[in-house]
């Protein structure tokens, strides 16, 4: 009888502790904090913030990692699918998520097999398609795709990207001398020279380009850095020194050079017009 | 009856609340705007419509106000936004990392700055130190608002857990249904704890018997899980208007109880005890649900709803009242009638000496409920639920903020019948070009989000390419915008299933929560923008800021049928039952007097016409009806000439169970009205509680003094010889 009674009272207080914890905002506040320094003994709380956290972390076991990527939260599996440490085969179950966000993780994640990136490239919502361009391990003949898409969306969206990866940019330009598809080269150098870029090392690339149609793009770019234009200012081609006239970064030395050496009289007296605008 | 007649009926009662029981408490609260739709053929056409052509989705606004703006901030904002909303529920979100691309980003970075690009994108994502998400719901009502109370809940955690956020504001129609909905509860956590404190404290003051308390209760459980269970089987769910059934049932349950219960004190028998009051109470319970029947005439559902499941519940309180005493009493022989009750309320001298009041007082009630008419007319109407919640409710704070700071949060729906044939005709796509651009500088709209604006949006996002140079898109080619259609089907294909059906072309307007008569020149002037385009067909107006409004519109309208069928019905039956034609005049001034004094209450108050005070009315008049019943048959039922004799012999009868129920009510209902923190139910509370008190005052006082010179021939001298 005396048993009975205190397994009773030991299970009233055991469900009292527990609704305590569970509805306790303090205490998951105190989980939330310790998840990503034990990840391990988180990733199975009830909260999915809890669990989010224990993701975060480097720590995590492979194990917990593949537990959490069948998570009922999108926002946990999103995470999974950022994490490092996540594997091949963890990426390719979440490249089948519904969730957007768990999708675009997976196509941001280094880890991801170049099989699922080639699938994901064609998925249905732009911003899992182009989260691609973030992933060192896509292949090149993505992008090649994309290139010569009819879409400007499309087109404009990898050359704001390439832009800012002078890497991957210049295995593309690679990739394309190989196809030999050197009109469309040309095509998008000259949109990413002109409207997209802002990298000085990229617009140093290009004003050393073949194409003189490039190289005025380059001229005509206003985060073009100044030794570039000064280089441009004795370009071959008429049309680019005049740009670089126009350019509203083009200093005054620039200007007075150009009027020392050039030989085309109309541009002289245009350099010489700019000079007495920009003030001498 | 003997004793084993009493068990069967009171086994019998016991199976009835268990079969009931299950129903009754699975009933669920659901306070979307949908469930206050107008029962006119318009609204309901053009709400169908839009659910067969769209999908049926309800959009919020969380915001999350940085400390400082910049890039890595909004990196933390937009993870916050995604870690709050990650709940079953919400479908899906829009927010600047999210929908831009990230060319239109970098362009925004680099040549406009963070802060100025609001203009340039078709959600208000970016403003000031605010950097805003719009949040699709679920229109199913369960996981909808399990996900918004989910999301509340996370609100002050984040604010506290992220340095970087000063604060995290949310809020839209189905915010505004979610805390609505909790205001609703406050029956169940507030009302019916102290309801049943209050009343058990009266039930023992008077009866001093803990049995009498225990039939009480009996017969109240009974009928509220009888009732409520026929409600919940009936498919029916609860809302701030339906959560007053269970209020209402124990209410008039106890005033039913209260006349049965002294009846058997008087008689010292149960059987003379029952019989006696069983015609005033049938008619009572044939008034009060003619009272709460009228409801039924309105075309706002909850209150139609209210009225149709209050009028059944009242024969279920009926029949309870009595089953329990057949059963239960008998079973356990409860001395119900052994106590008298003695010393209760005022002096019966006291009572009598207002009815020889000169018949001039009369005049008294005639001013009270002229005054109250015109009041009721000039009072204004409130039927925006933001403004049920005091002022300084985080919801209304919240919506005021935003909508200081960012965007209206109030949806309204436009939908354009679409010409047949191409995917959207050139010409077509121009008249919607101008009116959405003049619909843009419209007062009171803050943003429109329709195809037309995300092909704007997508023209933004391709600035700069040698073949898609800006241009206004009102005076752009035909082959650009198929181009440009084309394009954005293939890459946001979820805009076409939201914006472009078979036969409709959708504008959703985000504007200000605005009252009616703002919302009516808004209406007026999108009309004539449209007629000005000249559109071959008559668009669809709809949305919840709509649907709210017709709410308004018909209140004013329930109100006046409602209480003219109330007191048309109670009067007539009145009549028939007492076989006095001369009942109807004698007695609408007592009765309708209470419903003056509750009118004039509005003015004290300054409460406006809201869809709480609509229903007091019609309620009020079928329980103020009540006791005037009693009164009348007990006057009646005595053959004495002398009105002196036959008032004093119908005080002697009822004015205990009159005063004593009266107060009950009055206490009930103004402990409503003083708990609640939600307009409505205060209005609910302190009106009735107004009525009820001035119903008892009203009988007391103008009920004799009408009878009085309707004995003494005042009114029809034909007929005093043969009552003298």
């Amino acid at each position: 009888m005396n048993y009975n009674r205190v397994t009773v009272v030991v299970v009233l207080l055991g469900l009292f502790c527990a609704c305590c914890d569970s509805s306790n905002n303090e205490d998951m506040r105190k989980r939330y904090a310790k998840a990503s320094l034990n990840p391990d003994d988180y990733h199975r709380d009830p909260h999915y913030l809890v669990r989010s956290r224990a993701v975060l972390s480097e720590q995590i076991s492979p194990k917990a990692l593949q537990t959490l990527a069948n998570d009922p939260s999108w926002y946990v599996r999103s995470k999974v699918a950022q994490h490092g440490n996540a594997t091949s085969e963890i990426l390719t179950l979440l490249a089948k998520d519904t969730q957007l966000q768990v999708r675009k993780s997976v196509a941001q994640n280094r880890n991801t097999p170049s099989q699922v990136l080639v699938e994901l490239a064609e998925d249905s919502r732009w911003q899992v398609r182009f989260a691609i361009i973030d992933n060192d391990n896509a292949p090149v003949s993505i992008f090649y795709t994309w290139c010569t898409s009819p879409s400007y969306f499309t087109k404009k969206e990898l050359f704001y990207r390439l832009a800012r990866r002078r890497d991957v940019l210049q295995k593309l330009l690679d990739f394309l001398h190989k196809k030999n598809a050197t009109a469309t080269a040309e095509k998008m150098c000259g949109e990413i020279a002109r409207y997209a870029c802002t990298m000085p090392e990229i617009l140093t690339d290009l004003s050393q380009h073949p194409s003189y149609e490039i190289r005025l793009q380059v001229a005509q770019n206003r985060n073009t850095p100044l030794d570039c234009l000064q280089k441009l200012a004795t370009d071959e081609d008429a049309s680019v020194r005049s740009e670089v006239i126009y350019n509203s970064n083009t200093t005054k030395e620039i200007l007075r050079e150009m009027i020392a050496v050039e030989n085309d009289e109309d541009l002289k007296e245009e350099a010489q017009d700019m000079l007495e605008e920009k003030g001498e | 009856m003997n004793k084993k007649q009493a068990w069967v009926v009171f086994l019998l009662q016991i199976i009835t609340i268990i079969c009931f029981i299950f129903p009754a408490i699975s009933v669920k609260q659901n306070n979307s705007v949908a469930t206050f739709m107008v029962n006119s053929i318009i609204a309901k056409q053009n709400d169908h419509t839009f659910a067969q052509n769209f999908p049926r989705d309800e959009t919020t606004i969380l915001c999350v106000e940085l400390k400082e703006f910049s890039k890595e901030n909004i990196v933390v904002a937009e993870d916050v936004i995604e870690q709050i909303i990650s709940e079953p529920g919400v479908v899906r979100h829009h927010s600047f990392l999210l929908d831009t691309p990230h060319s239109l980003q970098f362009q925004m970075q680099e040549q406009l700055g963070w802060k100025k690009t609001s203009t340039e994108l078709i959600f208000p994502f970016i403003q000031k130190n605010y950097y805003t998400a719009l949040v699709v719901f679920e229109h199913d009502s369960d996981r909808q608002q399990s996900a918004i109370a989910n999301i509340i809940a996370k609100i002050a955690f984040f604010v506290r857990e992220y340095e970087q956020i000063s604060n995290i504001y949310f809020a839209g129609e189905p915010v505004v249904s979610y805390y609505l909905g909790l205001s609703s509860l406050e029956v169940k956590s507030k009302f019916f704890p102290t309801l049943i404190v209050f009343c058990s404290v009266v039930m023992f003051w008077v009866f001093r018997s803990p049995g009498v308390i225990i039939a009480w209760l009996l017969a109240i459980i009974n009928a509220l899980v009888v009732s409520m269970g026929i409600f919940g089987l009936m498919g029916n769910s609860l809302n701030l208007i339906t959560n007053l059934i269970p209020v209402l049932i124990f209410v008039l349950s106890t005033a039913m109880h209260m006349h049965i219960l002294l009846s058997l004190t008087h008689f010292d028998d149960y059987v003379l005890g029952l019989k006696e009051k069983l015609i005033p109470n049938f008619l009572v319970a044939l008034t009060t649900s003619i009272g709460f029947g009228s409801l039924m005439v309105s075309n706002v559902k909850p209150i139609y709803l209210l009225g149709k499941y209050t009028s059944i519940s009242v024969w279920i309180i009926f029949i309870s009242c009595y089953v329990t005493h057949l059963g239960f009493s008998k079973v356990f022989a409860l001395s119900l009638y052994q106590r008298k009750i003695r010393g209760k309320g005022f002096s019966q001298d006291k009572i009598f000496a207002l009815g020889k009041l000169h018949g001039a007082w009369l005049l008294v009630p005639v001013v009270i409920i002229a005054l109250g008419v015109v009041t009721v007319v000039y009072n204004t109407t409130e039927s925006n639920g933001l403004r049920y919640f005091p002022q300084q409710h985080t919801l209304r704070k919240n919506t005021a903020h935003i909508q200081r700071n960012i965007t209206g949060s109030s949806g309204i729906e436009i939908l354009i019948p679409k010409p047949q044939g191409k995917f959207i005709g050139h010409n077509f796509y121009r008249q919607i070009a101008y009116f959405e651009q003049q619909l843009k500088s419209s007062d009171n709209i803050r943003h429109i989000i329709s195809l037309n604006q995300y092909l704007r949006f997508a023209n933004k996002s391709t600035i700069g390419f040698a073949e898609y140079e800006e241009e206004d898109l009102a005076i752009s080619s035909t082959t650009t915008l198929e181009v440009m259609q084309k394009q954005l089907q293939e890459n946001n294909r979820y805009i076409f299933t939201h914006f472009v059906s078979e036969n409709y072309y959708r504008i959703q307007v985000l504007c200000n929560a605005i009252g009616s008569e703002r919302f009516h020149d808004l209406k007026s002037k999108i009309n004539d923008l449209y007629n000005e385009q000249k559109f071959t067909q008559p668009f669809i107006f709809t949305g919840t800021l709509d649907q709210v409004i017709q709410i308004q519109m018909y209140l004013l309208q329930s109100m006046g049928e409602s209480l003219f069928f109330t007191v048309l019905f109670s009067l007539i039956l009145m009549t028939v039952f007492l076989r006095n034609i001369h009942v109807i005049y004698l007695a609408i001034i007592p009765n309708l007097f209470p419903l003056g004094c509750m009118a004039c209450a509005l003015k004290v108050f300054h409460f406006p016409t809201t869809i709480g005070t609509v229903m007091v009315f019609s309620i009020a008049f079928g329980i103020a009806v009540d006791s005037t019943i009693h009164l009348f048959h007990s006057f009646y039922r005595l053959q004495q000439p002398s009105f002196h004799k036959k008032w004093s012999h119908s005080l002697a009868m009822n004015i205990n169970a009159i005063w004593i129920t009266s107060f009950i009510l009055f206490g009930a209902f103004l402990l409503i009205g003083l708990l609640s923190s939600f307009l409505p139910t205060t209005q609910f509370g302190l009106l009735l509680a107004v009525g009820m008190i001035s119903a008892w005052f009203g009988d007391v006082s103008f009920l004799p003094i009408s009878l009085r010179l309707y004995t003494q021939g005042f009114f029809n001298k034909e007929n005093n010889d043969e009552l003298q």
